[in-house]
């Protein structure tokens, strides 16, 4: 039999480098792959996070508003762009099926009264001005179609808080997470 | 066998050479691609614990503030959250803000990190929460407040209907169940009659009487003999109330429960503790009872929401005190930075009295481990900004009234160190006081 038993040539060394290198790179983009993945997660868990406190502060100036008190000074200004200006809580959506949007404040500068009550100084919905997310949420009035019954009128709102990555270009951002990336968070309650 | 002998040479020199550095070329990229991707997991690593710890100590609290309730609807849970009692005669407080040292009973134990209490700047609190609640009715007339052991029987039949003879020692077994016997005393119990005025109570195991579930006409079925004011147990802040008006309940299934921020001198690590009853600073200096629930918790702020909107505790100037608060709390009490508790009865009540709170808005810091020397290389550790224009997060953020700690040789500075460190608030409110609006 005969054999070869020659090495390999300089080219096949350099073709076997050029795949190594291929290979190596595909690797390791799975690392950055998933440490993007890390922080699209880390995000939405922040998001929801701070879509939850809404409700719950929401829930306390609903309260507050059925008690007849007042709500803290900051509340009560209107909603910002982008929907139906709504004061909270003096004007929930009385009407079936009506829905208020609100926006909470990005910064100091769009409106300085509401941010002393969402900032880090207050509620701390916002952790700082020109964050990586903004949030916003609507109140739908909702109920059964003959809500008046013996026991009394059967209202019922419900809240959906949404939180996405910031769009602002000089914005504190997420790593790897913008509006684009659909990394967007929803967050549904009721109220009685 | 023949072998061919041509074609055997190898690399020439520059050949080898050039192979070599393209290899050491591809090798270096590919590693400093490796090290970097774990110097940014570990990076995110870092980022990412005192999130998940700060968020998970939230939640955990949440559950407690959101249920708090001492089952008393007449007078809407006036001792949900317990600011002070009494115990022997003396007045002790049991929730307190931004622990100092100099508090009563309290003294600094590790110099700008820890008192007996907790650590410096974190606040305490006392709350009640209903785990398993039930009201059984007493008999009447309740026995009164005057010394001594009292007979008291109560309503409860839970163990009965079983067969005759064996039912009362179900029934009785069930009793001590119902009230938490650990087999020395029963759980810190109350007593709420009619108006909703309430006291504590607690039964010893010499007084668990007896059970007689074959009285099903006045359901005298099980009687305790105890004393209803003692040294030993706790009494409402005023001593309550001169007498009960029947009908008087007996309420079972609270868990006192009390919170604290502490520096573990084990380990060195601040965790967040709790103990199952009521702070007492004659104990508690720091005490067995306190065992750790979360490490890595640095700080726990509690701001009182009011009925009206007001919030307090919230910065210095809105802490509560008389010079703070003017009429709205003026008693001596209203300078230990926390809503004054007249406690039940007709007594006259500051309007930042504890039974005026509907809400808390408490926030949680928590830190990371030190931070690895990987991963210190991907955030500036050795920042020198003032605190006024400072990205960083490796000093403790300001939170309600405890203000971020200053560098005391450089007073513009916060006091950096290698912890990454978050805050996440929650705003509860206390449902069970607002029930019916």
């Amino acid at each position: 039999m005969k054999r070869t038993t020659r090495g390999s040539s300089f080219i096949e060394v350099l073709l076997a480098m050029t795949i190594m290198a291929l290979v190596l790179v595909g690797i390791l983009q799975m690392f950055s792959v998933s440490l993007i993945i890390n922080k699209g997660s880390a995000a939405r868990t922040q998001m929801l996070f701070k879509c939850q406190q809404v409700v719950e502060n929401v829930r306390l100036f609903y309260h507050l508003t059925r008690q007849g008190s007042t709500t803290p000074p900051a509340i009560t200004e209107s909603g910002h762009v982008g929907g139906t200006a709504m004061t909270i809580p003096g004007a929930l959506p009385d009407v079936l099926g009506d829905v208020s949007k609100s926006f909470l404040p990005y910064n100091q500068a769009e409106s300085a009264a509401t941010w002393g009550y969402w900032g880090p100084a207050g509620a701390n919905v916002m952790e700082q001005e020109n964050g990586p997310y903004k949030i916003s949420y609507t109140i739908r009035r909702d109920g059964p179609p003959n809500p008046c019954g013996p026991s009394g009128c059967q209202n019922m709102w419900v809240i959906t808080v949404s939180a996405t990555p910031t769009d602002v270009a000089t914005a504190t951002r997420y790593f790897g997470v913008d509006l684009k990336s659909g990394k967007r968070v929803d967050y549904v309650a009721q109220f009685p | 066998m023949w072998r061919s002998s041509h074609n055997r040479r190898g690399f020439t020199l520059i050949e080898a050479m050039v192979s070599l550095l393209l290899l050491v070329i591809v090798l270096t990229v590919a590693m400093t691609m490796l090290f970097q991707m774990r110097a940014f997991a570990e990076r995110q690593q870092f980022f990412m614990l005192p999130r998940q710890a700060a968020r998970r100590a939230t939640e955990y609290l949440s559950y407690y503030v959101a249920s708090a309730s001492d089952v008393n609807d007449v007078q809407n849970n006036p001792n949900a959250l317990i600011t002070y009692y009494n115990l022997n005669g003396s007045v002790l407080q049991a929730s307190y803000d931004n622990l100092t040292g100099a508090e009563p009973g309290n003294a600094v134990t590790t110099p700008n990190v820890t008192t007996k209490f907790g650590d410096i700047g974190t606040d305490v609190i006392t709350l009640v929460a209903p785990i398993n609640p039930a009201k059984y009715r007493v008999s009447a007339p309740f026995p009164g407040f005057s010394a001594g052991a009292k007979s008291i029987r109560v309503n409860f039949r839970v163990g009965c209907g079983g067969p005759a003879g064996t039912d009362d020692v179900t029934n009785m077994a069930q009793f001590k169940a119902a009230t938490g016997f650990d087999g020395a005393n029963s759980a810190l119990l109350m007593f709420e009659d009619t108006n909703g005025e309430w006291s504590y109570f607690q039964i010893p195991a010499a007084g668990y009487i007896s059970s007689n579930c074959a009285d099903v006409t006045t359901y005298r079925n099980i009687l305790v003999q105890a004393v209803i004011q003692s040294a030993t147990l706790p009494a409402p802040p005023n001593g309550g109330v001169a007498a009960f008006s029947d009908p008087v309940s007996l309420v079972t299934g609270l868990q006192f429960i009390s919170f604290r921020v502490r520096t573990d001198p084990v380990d060195n690590l601040p965790k967040l503790q709790q103990k199952i009853g009521l702070f007492n600073p004659n104990t508690d200096n720091p005490g067995v009872e306190f065992v750790n629930v979360m490490e890595n918790v640095e700080d726990l702020q509690v701001a009182y929401v009011y009925a009206n909107g007001d919030i307090w505790n919230n910065t210095a100037g809105q802490t509560i005190s008389q010079a703070n608060a003017g009429a709205r709390c003026n008693v001596a009490a209203c300078d230990n930075r926390v809503p004054p508790q007249a406690g039940p009865g007709a007594v006259t009540q500051e309007a930042l009295d504890v039974t005026g709170v509907i809400g808390l808005r408490f926030s949680i810091t928590a830190r990371s481990p030190r931070i690895s020397i990987g991963a210190r290389q991907l955030t500036n550790v050795n920042v020198t900004d003032v605190l006024t224009t400072t990205t960083s997060q490796h000093f403790r953020p300001a939170s309600e009234n405890h203000p971020v700690t200053m560098d005391t040789l450089a007073p513009l500075r916060p006091l950096y160190d290698l912890f990454d460190h978050y805050r996440a608030t929650s705003t509860m409110l206390l449902r069970n006081r607002t029930l019916g609006s």
